[in-house]
C-alpha cells in the first residue's frame, strides 16, 4: 500500500498528540502530557479516487526553535499540519518561525493551519484579521478542536487533497 | 589479568542491561535480513527475517534504505523510547536501538514542569488582564454612576421645585375657596385651575414612579384590543386647543391601510404619544407639530415631527437619559424624565424610539412596535346596569369618594375599611364584584382576595393599587382577582372594567 509519512508541528501544549488521538483512535484526554521526542502512528485512509492510502503521522515534541533535530525529524515528510492553540497568541507567531525553518531549510512542502481548541469560546487570541490574510494568500487554516472533533478528519483531508500524486 | 577479564565481561553485561541493544538488517525493500538482540522489550519480538520491516516500524516510512541519520527518542510499538541509529552497511540498511526509556522518563518529569510553569504564567497573566479590565470597566461603571447620582441630586432639587408650584397653586384656590367672602362667580375657575395643578403633579409623580419600576425591571405590559381611529382622535382632542392656544398647527395624518383594532398596551402608547407631542407643542414657537401613524406586517408605526429649533447633535444621545434636564435650559417647566421613560417604554414595547432632523428644520421622534392587529372589542359599558359592588378600600377620602361616583353611575354599592366589616357587609350584600385595594393598612387585599375564592365567590374581583409593579399584578391575579387597575383611574374605565368583569361572570 502506498504511504506518506506526515507531521505535526507547533509550539508545546497546542494540543498535537491530542488532534492525533482523535484522528487515528476517536479519543481524547484532558489531561496534559508533554511529548518528548517522536511518536509515529499510522492510519489507512481513502484518497479522492477512493484507492487506500497509508498515512504515517509523526507527533514531534513541541518546540518553540526549529532546531537541527526538529528539522532531521521532518526528513522524508510528504507535507505537515501547522498547530496554533486558538488561546494563546504567542503560538501563531511560533508555528510561523518553524513553517519559515521548514520552507528555507528543507522545501516547501504543503501544510495545513489548524487554530486548535476553538470549543474554549471566549478564550480566543489569535488575531482573526491575520488568519483571514493568510487564507487570502491561498493558505488552508482551519478552526479546529481535539476535544469535539470539529474539523479533525477535514483537517487532514485537505492535507491529504495537497499533497503531490 | 583473569581478574581484569572479569570486570570487563561484568561491565560489558552491565551495559548491555543498560542500553538493550537491538540490531536489524535490512534490505534495499526494508525487508528483514536478522534481527539481534532485545528486539522484544521494544514489541518488535514477533518481527521475522523475511518480514516487511516497516509495518511493525512506521518510522521507516519516508525514509530511502540508504539514509544515515540518528533519531534520538522515537517511541517504539513497547511504548519504550529507543535512539534509532540508521547507518547503511554495504548493500545492507543497519538499524540500531538503544534504549532511551530512562532518559525520556527524565526529561519528561522536568518538561512536563517546565511548560505547565509557562502554562500557568500565561493563566496568571490572562487573569491579571482580566482584572486590570474588571477594574477598569468598575472604574468606568463607578464614573457614570457618580454621572447619574449627580442628575438625580439635580432633578430631586428641581423636583422639589417642580412639586411645590403646582401645590402651591392647589393650595392658594382651596384657602379661595375657602374664604366666606369668595366670589361665587370665580368657582369654576378655581376648580378647574385645581384640576389642572393636580393633572401636572399627578403626571410628575407617574413619571417618577414608572422611572423606578423601570430601574428595576419591573414595568409590566398589559396589550389590550385597541381601536387605533379612536386612539388618534383622544390624542388630537387633548392636544389641539394647546396648540391653537400657542399659534401652532397640530396636524395628524394615517399612511396606509391600518388595522381598525390592534392588539397593544394602549395606555403606555398614550404615555409616549403624549410625551412626543406636548414635547413638541412645548418646544415649537411658530408652524406646527405633526403626529403620523402607519402600519406593517403587525408593528406601528409612528412619528411625531415639528417646525421647532431642533435638537443639537451634542445633545442627542443625553436627551434619553432618565434626569437629564438639558431641554429646560429654556426655563420651560418638566421634570427631566418623559423622553428616558419613552424612550424605555419604547424598547420595553419592542422597538427603538429613534430621533432624526426634519428636512426645513425641526425634529422628527418615531419609532415602531409591536401591534398584531386584534379582533373588535364591544366597550364595554360605564353605565352600572345595576351591578352590586363592594368596594374594600382603608382610605376613607377613597370610599367616599368612588361610592358616589359608582352610585351615580348606576351601581348599588356597599363599602368596608377592613377585612372583618368585608365580610359582614358580603353576607349582607352578595355583590356581583368586589374592588379590593392590594394595600390596605393591616392586611393585604391579596389575602382577602384568596379567602373569598377558597369560599367559593365566583363572582367578579376587581384589584387596584397605586403600585404598577409586575410582581403586585402578578400577586392580584394569582389569588385570584379578574383585573387590576392602578390608581388614579379615571371613573370611566373604573366603570367599565367593573361592568366587564361583573359580565364576563355572569357569561361563564
Amino acid at each position: 500500500m502506498d504511504t506518506r509519512k506526515i507531521c505535526i508541528l507547533g509550539d508545546f501544549a497546542v494540543g498535537k498528540t491530542s488532534l492525533v488521538a482523535r484522528f487515528v483512535h476517536n479519543e481524547f484526554s484532558e489531561r496534559y502530557y508533554t511529548s518528548i521526542g517522536v511518536r509515529v502512528d499510522t492510519k489507512v485512509v481513502d484518497r479522492p479516487d477512493g484507492t487506500p492510502l497509508r498515512l504515517a503521522i509523526w507527533d514531534i515534541a513541541g518546540t518553540d526553535t526549529p532546531t537541527e533535530l526538529f528539522l532531521r525529524y521532518l526528513r522524508g515528510a510528504a507535507g505537515y499540519l501547522l498547530v496554533v492553540d486558538g488561546t494563546r497568541a504567542e503560538t501563531l507567531a511560533r508555528a510561523l518561525q518553524l513553517r519559515e525553518a521548514v520552507e528555507s531549510q528543507l522545501s516547501l512542502l504543503p501544510f495545513v493551519g489548524l487554530i486548535n481548541k476553538s470549543d474554549l469560546v471566549g478564550e480566543q487570541e489569535i488575531d482573526q484579521d491575520r488568519i483571514q490574510a493568510m487564507r487570502q494568500a491561498g493558505e488552508i487554516w482551519l478552526q479546529v478542536s481535539a476535544r469535539t472533533g470539529e474539523n479533525v478528519n477535514n483537517a487532514f483531508s485537505l492535507l491529504l487533497a495537497s499533497l503531490p500524486g | 589479568m583473569a581478574s581484569s577479564l572479569a570486570v570487563a565481561r561484568q561491565v560489558r553485561r552491565i551495559l548491555l542491561d543498560q542500553a538493550k541493544p537491538c540490531l536489524i538488517l535490512l534490505d534495499r525493500d526494508f525487508r528483514v535480513r536478522l534481527i539481534d538482540g532485545d528486539a522484544e522489550y521494544y514489541g518488535y519480538g514477533a518481527v521475522r527475517p523475511g518480514d516487511d520491516c516497516r509495518e511493525a516500524m512506521p518510522l521507516l516510512y519516508g525514509l530511502s534504505p540508504m539514509d544515515a541519520i540518528h533519531l534520538p527518542m522515537v517511541e517504539t510499538a513497547s511504548g519504550r523510547a529507543a535512539d534509532v541509529l540508521f547507518a547503511p552497511m554495504g548493500d545492507d540498511q543497519s538499524v540500531l536501538l538503544t534504549d532511551a526509556s530512562r532518559e525520556r522518563a527524565g526529561r519528561q518529569v522536568v518538561q512536563q514542569q517546565a511548560n505547565e510553569v509557562r502554562l500557568l504564567h500565561k493563566q496568571q497573566q490572562k487573569l491579571m488582564d482580566g482584572l486590570r479590565q474588571a477594574r477598569d470597566e468598575n472604574a468606568r461603571k463607578h464614573r457614570e454612576a457618580e454621572g447619574v447620582s449627580r442628575m438625580k441630586s439635580g432633578f430631586i432639587a428641581g423636583l422639589s421645585h417642580e412639586f411645590r408650584t403646582p401645590l402651591t397653586g392647589i393650595l392658594g384656590h382651596i384657602d379661595l375657596l375657602r374664604d366666606p367672602k369668595h366670589d361665587p362667580e370665580t368657582f369654576a375657575e378655581n376648580v378647574h385651575s385645581i384640576e389642572s395643578n393636580a393633572t401636572h403633579l399627578l403626571s410628575l409623580v407617574d413619571n417618577v414612579l414608572d422611572q423606578a419600576s423601570l430601574e428595576v425591571g419591573q414595568l409590566a405590559l398589559h396589550p389590550v384590543p385597541t381601536r387605533l381611529s379612536g386612539f388618534c382622535r383622544e390624542i388630537e382632542a387633548m392636544f389641539t386647543p394647546l396648540a391653537h392656544q400657542r399659534g401652532l398647527d397640530f396636524r395628524l395624518h394615517r399612511r396606509g391601510e391600518i388595522p381598525e383594532w390592534v392588539e397593544i398596551d394602549v395606555t403606555r402608547l398614550r404615555q409616549v404619544v403624549i410625551n412626543l407631542v406636548g414635547n413638541g407643542i412645548k418646544y415649537t414657537d411658530t408652524g406646527f407639530v405633526a403626529l403620523i401613524t402607519a402600519w406593517s406586517k403587525g408593528r406601528l408605526q409612528v412619528s411625531v415631527s415639528d417646525s421647532g429649533p431642533g435638537i443639537p447633535p451634542a445633545a442627542r444621545e443625553r436627551i434619553f437619559l432618565p434626569f437629564h434636564r438639558e431641554l429646560n435650559t429654556s426655563g420651560r417647566q418638566g421634570a427631566g424624565l418623559g423622553l428616558a421613560i419613552s424612550a424605555q417604554l419604547v424598547r420595553l414595547m419592542g422597538g427603538k424610539l429613534r430621533l432624526a432632523d426634519r428636512p426645513g428644520g425641526g425634529s422628527v421622534f418615531g419609532f415602531a412596535v409591536s401591534a398584531p392587529q386584534a379582533g373588535r372589542m364591544l366597550p364595554a359599558s360605564q353605565e352600572g346596569a345595576g351591578h352590586r359592588v363592594l368596594l374594600v378600600d382603608d382610605s376613607p377620602d377613597i370610599r367616599m369618594l368612588f361610592v358616589r361616583i359608582l352610585r351615580k353611575a348606576g351601581f348599588v354599592v356597599d363599602s368596608a375599611a377592613d377585612e372583618p366589616e368585608a365580610w359582614q357587609r358580603f353576607e349582607e350584600h352578595r355583590p356581583d364584584v368586589v374592588l379590593v385595594d392590594l394595600y390596605l393598612k393591616e392586611w393585604e387585599g391579596t389575602g382577602l382576595i384568596k379567602r373569598l375564592r377558597a369560599r367559593g365567590f365566583t363572582s367578579g374581583v376587581v384589584a387596584w393599587s397605586a403600585s404598577s409593579l409586575r410582581e403586585d399584578v402578578q400577586r392580584a391575579m394569582t389569588a385570584g382577582a379578574d383585573h387590576y387597575l392602578v390608581k388614579p383611574v379615571e371613573p370611566a374605565v373604573l366603570c367599565a372594567a367593573l361592568n366587564e368583569v361583573a359580565q364576563r361572570r355572569v357569561a361563564q
